[in-house]
């Protein structure tokens, strides 16, 4: 073996050794589309109204708004994000009613002002963590008190509710920090006579947020706030308390500061979420997609049982026609299967149903360069060359037309991925990984294999 | 391994090919002209419902309860083993909450598998983005064809493809098969198959090509078809298996996708043997 052949099977080992160390374990490391795992996939069209135009914070608004919502609603790693200039994209995966969901993101805003009449005291403190504690006793003891934190806190919003219903039109409505809750009275003024709503910084350069109400808003404020001087005023956004400052004063004139101590970020954010409430984007659902997660689970299985009999055919059909050489082709198949694997995982690419069709096609297209090479070797034998140069080449000419024939493939691959939206784009990805996947296990692997075999076989010989 | 030296006049009928794609190009046009395809509601806008039910009941019986609450007729289709699939063509909220309403009052034992609405917006941009696509990826294909070989050779390379994506289409306007927006995704790998399999016979012919002046195009494009001949008929066999294990076993999710490849690799196939060919030969003549 001569130095290059050596560096090449190095690099197939290091590359399968490194692939297969990445990939394991691979069960829920790979990113499931919404087709597989079951979850709604939602866009949504904001809407201009007379009361309402669209404006360049629109959207903002609308995220914030949706964030909050979601928040509360506690899916596991929901996305929410913009889409051109006027829409949202909303995936909400592995939620069992997709109908629920549905009507809480597609209503309108909904902001008022309440008294905050009692609130459930602590916080819920973070869940213990083991590698935080010295000993398994100390953790135990930590979990033991965050369980009787929850129960606390759980008693104490069971109090509220039921003092709730004592107080006409009061609610029981949950703060934006997990674990408090609000007893809040009956709404005082509602969110559409706040005009705006800004950062800015108070006479003693602390950040604040500045309200500005129109004049019905201005007359109901200044009732509500010598209403409550001392107590606490709860601003609710759809049905959550995103801030209940202590009136310090009985306000006149429409205009209103929220101080406290705010992090530029968090009276950013602060202000955004009034805006929301003071001037609801209207929107239209333009799309919607939910999946069960038995069908998904169904599809998953389908994919499965179409993938393993389709490789099983590709893998003894070249082991039937080639033999030997079928065998080094069926191990750079397998190779490629781990380095597709191993790909959508490097790129956080998410496997849909469509993507699991691209990985199946790949499978027979990616022994086509196996074939061709096997071709060229058998065309260079013919014209009677030793086995050692009929493999240099074989594989020499034959590179030139992979290369040219995938280069063409990846060129429709990619614009799927640039053109394409949703599963379409996952399967260009997927298609993509492939191609470059099998150039690698034929050109590289199947070679370095090959020398392998033959060498040995030659040693044998002689 | 054989030594075949294979050595089949494959361009002794070429003109006869060329009259069996037209033939079939003209066909699939017609129908797509006439009977058109049905397109899904990714393309149309509207709500599709997946329903399953304990013991599936008889579809008319199911048309019967729908059409008291869809004005416009729907498309109901048994699905799997105990589903149902219904796709009407109205794009709002309300028309689905109907439909799952009357059927809930109907069928004590349906439940909701899932759903899927696309506002008319949507689907008018993905019917532009497929169009642009496509024209993107062969206009993209075509630039490389010519660098890498000659404008030529790009040009024959390129109508073949349009052939198979035709033909592909006329496949769904005979069977009237759902085209989803995964439909585009399917004919953009027929037409990344169709063309590996032209490039490397084409590939043949550059190489073959200093033989030109002695050979004549007619021979030296049989050469190098009888020469690739071995590679073609193991790449799509081994393409093919996993096609049909698809069609076999996918599942219906994936069925219109999977009968899209099955045509389209058959059609490409075809089209890098004959037509792509044949239309050198007609070209250098």
């Amino acid at each position: 073996m001569n130095r290059t052949d050596r560096i090449r099977l190095c690099v197939v080992i290091i590359v399968v050794a490194a692939a297969l160390f990445y990939v394991w374990p691979l069960t829920g490391r790979l990113n499931l589309g919404l087709d597989l795992k079951g979850g709604a996939h939602i866009v949504l069209q904001a809407k201009g109204t007379p009361e309402s135009p669209l404006r360049d914070d629109s959207i903002d608004r609308l995220l914030a708004v949706l964030r909050n919502r979601v928040d509360q609603y506690g899916v596991a790693e929901p996305i929410i994000q913009k889409s051109g200039t006027d829409r949202i994209i909303v995936d909400l995966p592995g939620i069992q009613d997709p109908e629920a969901a549905l009507e809480l993101i597609g209503r309108t805003a909904q902001m008022d002002f309440r008294e905050a009449i009692d609130e459930t005291g602590n916080n819920l403190p973070l869940e213990p963590i083991r590698s935080n504690y010295d000993s398994d006793i100390q953790f135990v003891n930590a979990q033991e008190r965050w369980r009787e934190a929850i129960a606390q806190i759980s008693n104490a919003s069971a109090d509220l509710l039921a003092r709730s219903k004592s107080i006409n039109n009061s609610i029981v409505a949950p703060a934006e920090e997990a674990g408090r809750y609000y007893l809040l009275g009956p709404v005082l003024l509602s969110g559409k006579d706040l005009i705006n709503a800004e950062v800015a910084p108070d006479s003693l350069g602390r950040m604040s947020v500045s309200l500005e109400f129109n004049s019905e808003g201005a007359r109901l404020f200044e009732n509500a706030t010598a209403q409550l001087i001392g107590k606490r005023l709860a601003i609710v956004l759809d049905n959550v308390v995103i801030s209940a400052p202590v009136v310090q004063d009985r306000i006149a004139g429409g205009r209103a500061q929220i101080t406290g101590r705010f992090t530029a970020d968090e009276a950013a954010r602060l202000a955004i979420m009034l805006k929301a409430g003071a001037l609801p984007v209207a929107v239209e659902i333009a799309e919607n997609r939910s999946v069960g997660p038995s069908l998904g689970a169904d599809s998953v299985r389908q994919g499965l049982e179409a993938g393993l009999f389709g490789a099983g055919m590709v893998l003894v059909f070249m082991l039937l026609y080639y033999q030997f050489r079928g065998l080094a082709a069926d191990v750079a198949l397998v190779v490629t299967i781990l380095l597709i694997f191993a790909g959508l995982m490097a790129f956080n690419a998410t496997l849909t149903l469509p993507g699991i069709a691209g990985i199946i096609l790949t499978l027979g297209m990616a022994v086509d360069g196996n074939v061709l090479i096997y071709e060229r070797i058998r065309e260079e034998r013919n014209t009677g060359k030793t086995p050692m140069a009929a493999l240099d080449a074989g594989f020499r000419k034959a590179l030139v037309t992979i290369l040219d024939s995938n280069i063409t493939t990846l060129i429709a691959a990619l614009v799927l991925f640039y053109f394409g939206s949703g599963s379409v784009r996952g399967f260009g990805v997927t298609l993509s990984i492939g191609l470059v996947a099998s150039v690698f296990a034929n050109v590289v692997v199947t070679r370095a294999l090959l020398q392998f075999f033959i060498k040995r076989g030659g040693e044998i010989r002689r | 391994m054989s030594m075949l030296n294979l050595n089949f006049d494959f361009m002794k009928h070429r003109r006869l090919a060329l009259t069996i794609s037209l033939a079939c190009v003209i066909i699939s046009i017609f129908l797509l002209l006439t009977r058109g395809l049905n397109l899904g509601i990714d393309f149309t806008g509207g709500n599709v419902i997946q329903v399953e039910f304990d013991t599936r009941p008889d579809i008319t019986k199911v048309r019967e309860v729908i059409s008291g609450v869809v004005a416009r007729e729907a498309m109901i289709q048994n699905f799997g083993e105990k589903g149902i699939i219904i796709r009407t063509n109205e794009d709002t909220e309300e028309s689905r909450e109907n439909v799952v309403k009357a059927l809930q009052k109907n069928f004590a034992d349906m439940k909701v598998t899932g759903f899927e609405k696309v506002g008319p917006v949507v689907g008018g941009e993905l019917r532009r983005q497929a169009i642009i696509g496509v024209t993107i990826a062969l206009i993209a294909i075509l630039i490389y064809i010519t660098v890498r070989f000659q404008f030529r050779f790009a040009v024959v390379s390129v109508v073949p493809l349009i052939h198979d994506v035709i033909i592909a289409l006329g496949f769904f306007s005979i069977t009237q098969m759902e085209i989803s927006s995964s439909f585009i995704a399917a004919i953009l790998t027929i037409v990344g198959y169709s063309l590996n399999n032209t490039i490397i016979i084409l590939d043949r012919v550059r190489e073959n090509w200093g033989s030109l002046s002695r050979e004549g195009i007619v021979n030296l494009v049989n050469k190098s078809l009888n020469q690739t001949l071995s590679r073609t008929i193991n790449t799509t066999l081994t393409t093919l298996f996993p096609v049909i294990a698809l069609c076999v076993w996918g599942g219906p999710v994936l069925m219109a996708f999977s009968y899209a490849m099955l045509v389209g690799i058959i059609a490409g196939t075809w089209s890098s043997m004959f037509v792509a060919t044949g239309l050198l030969c007609e070209w250098h003549k």
